[in-house]
């Protein structure tokens, strides 16, 4: 498979605190790459850098070969963010939510088409209400749409289970899935290892700034061993 | 830059419809101040003449800075203002859309609070009531400009309202003498010379933060 995003050498200190002390990976097209690691790893760090919402200290951040910095806005026009953070206002309804993030990333998307969107997820029914008054699921779900809006190359997600119940988990797993079955490459931190085992194709383990062990599918089952190894 | 601008302005203007929150508030204070001021002067006294435009800017500046204060406030909700820096936009579209939302935030106080300044205070315009909107108008691009990038920074920080305390206050110290001394000279018709005078020092005001914040904007949110 061919490589999308490449991370080289990338290093970030908040003051004296070295919080990322030169991470390499690559993430392939069509691939779920899981990175777990735990408090205070470096890993919502990492993701900030790699969305350029933070500027890394050192190292390259490569997307289809081409180094991000030079070309920020046309790398944000091809990745979107997944966070346990919602990135949706409470106070508009979810066909406004979508209407603003749409014109954010200047996209023409017909309201026809964000009201199929919210078909698919079952927020159709609640178009004219609120935000304010949607579960934490309900909210996941359109904070997904909204992050499929500008149908990405690359999504990351950073902790995105937090806070839901199965039943959410169990939706939020299966449009994962789906995005995963279109080729989208997803790039996820979580603390949560079994949503990681479930999901991913290659887990890596990130601890002090450092990547500390890479796992592929077949290898699973082995994962408790490397956290305690590489975790204590 | 300027469409998505706009966009923020739009949906900062239904949100803001929909909880109401700076407004009120601000047009709250407002009228509470002008009222005490009101009743704290004799009726027709030398004094209340000599200070009804100092009245006037606090309460256009203390209202105004309840408005500055909230908003970046609006996109603390659920952290969407990580949303917005990572659409494919310049960091400054987003300092001038938020530009624009407090300009129309602050005319609507404005708008409501100059008329009962007017009949509260007894208030006769010597020169041109268009030479006050104007000098309102000038007064808003500095007391805005700075105001923006000042509440973008306190986003990062936990005490904010420290950071406006002790920065913004003192460096409003020009722009409010300017703003008093050119609403004397509109009210008791004093000469226009004198009143050029002090409108090239908010001039002078407006460019240096306006175009300060505009730069400054995306290295604030780079670093935060």
């Amino acid at each position: 498979m061919m490589e999308i995003l490449k991370i080289s050498k990338l290093q970030k200190s908040f003051g004296k605190n070295r919080v990322l002390k030169g991470i390499n990976f690559s993430l392939l097209v069509g691939e779920f790459l899981t990175i777990i690691g735990p408090n205070g790893a470096g890993k919502t760090t990492l993701l900030n850098c790699i969305s350029q919402n933070i500027k890394q200290d050192g190292g390259k951040i490569i997307f289809k070969g081409k180094e991000v910095y030079d070309r920020r806005s046309d790398f944000k026009e091809k990745i979107n963010y997944i966070s346990h953070n919602l990135f949706i206002y409470d106070q508009l309804t979810p066909p406004e939510n979508l209407t603003f993030f749409r014109d954010l990333y200047h996209l023409d998307i017909k309201e026809k088409e964000i009201e199929n969107l919210l078909k698919k997820v079952e927020l159709y029914k609640f178009r004219n209400k609120k935000v304010a008054t949607f579960s934490r699921g309900m909210k996941q779900r359109l904070t997904i749409l909204r992050a499929i809006l500008n149908n990405p190359e690359v999504i990351l997600l950073d902790e995105p289970f937090t806070g839901l119940d199965i039943n959410a988990t169990e939706i939020l797993s299966n449009m994962l899935l789906e995005l995963k079955n279109k080729k989208r490459s997803i790039l996820m931190i979580t603390h949560n290892i079994e949503q990681a085992k479930k999901l991913s194709d290659r887990i890596l383990g990130l601890n002090k700034g450092k990547i500390l062990f890479e796992l592929k599918r077949e290898n699973f089952d082995n994962i408790e061993k490397y956290l305690l190894k590489g975790f204590k | 830059m300027g469409n998505f601008a706009l966009k923020i302005l739009k949906k900062d203007i239904l949100i803001e419809f929909r909880t109401k929150t700076s407004i009120i508030n601000s047009l709250f204070f407002s009228f509470i101040v002008l009222i005490i001021f009101n009743f704290s002067f004799h009726p027709g006294s030398n004094s209340i003449k000599e200070a009804t435009p100092g009245i006037f800017w606090i309460v256009i500046f203390f209202s105004g800075i309840l408005i500055l204060k909230r908003i970046f406030e609006i996109e603390r909700n659920n952290n969407c203002f990580e949303a917005i820096l990572l659409a494919p936009n310049s960091f400054n579209s987003v300092y001038i859309g938020k530009i624009f939302s407090s300009t129309v935030f602050i005319l609507i106080i404005e708008a409501i609070v100059i008329p009962l300044w007017v009949i509260l205070f007894n208030i006769t315009f010597n020169h041109s009531f268009l030479i006050f909107i104007l000098l309102v108008f000038l007064v808003n691009v500095g007391f805005i400009s700075l105001g923006v990038i000042l509440s973008a920074i306190s986003l990062t920080f936990d005490l904010k309202d420290v950071i406006f305390s002790i920065i913004f206050f003192p460096l409003l110290i020009p722009l409010f003498i300017g703003a008093v001394k050119s609403s004397e000279f509109i009210i008791e018709s004093g000469s226009l010379d004198g009143l050029i005078k002090w409108l090239k020092l908010i001039i002078s005001f407006d460019i240096i933060f306006f175009w300060s914040g505009y730069l400054l904007f995306k290295f604030v949110m780079e670093e935060r």
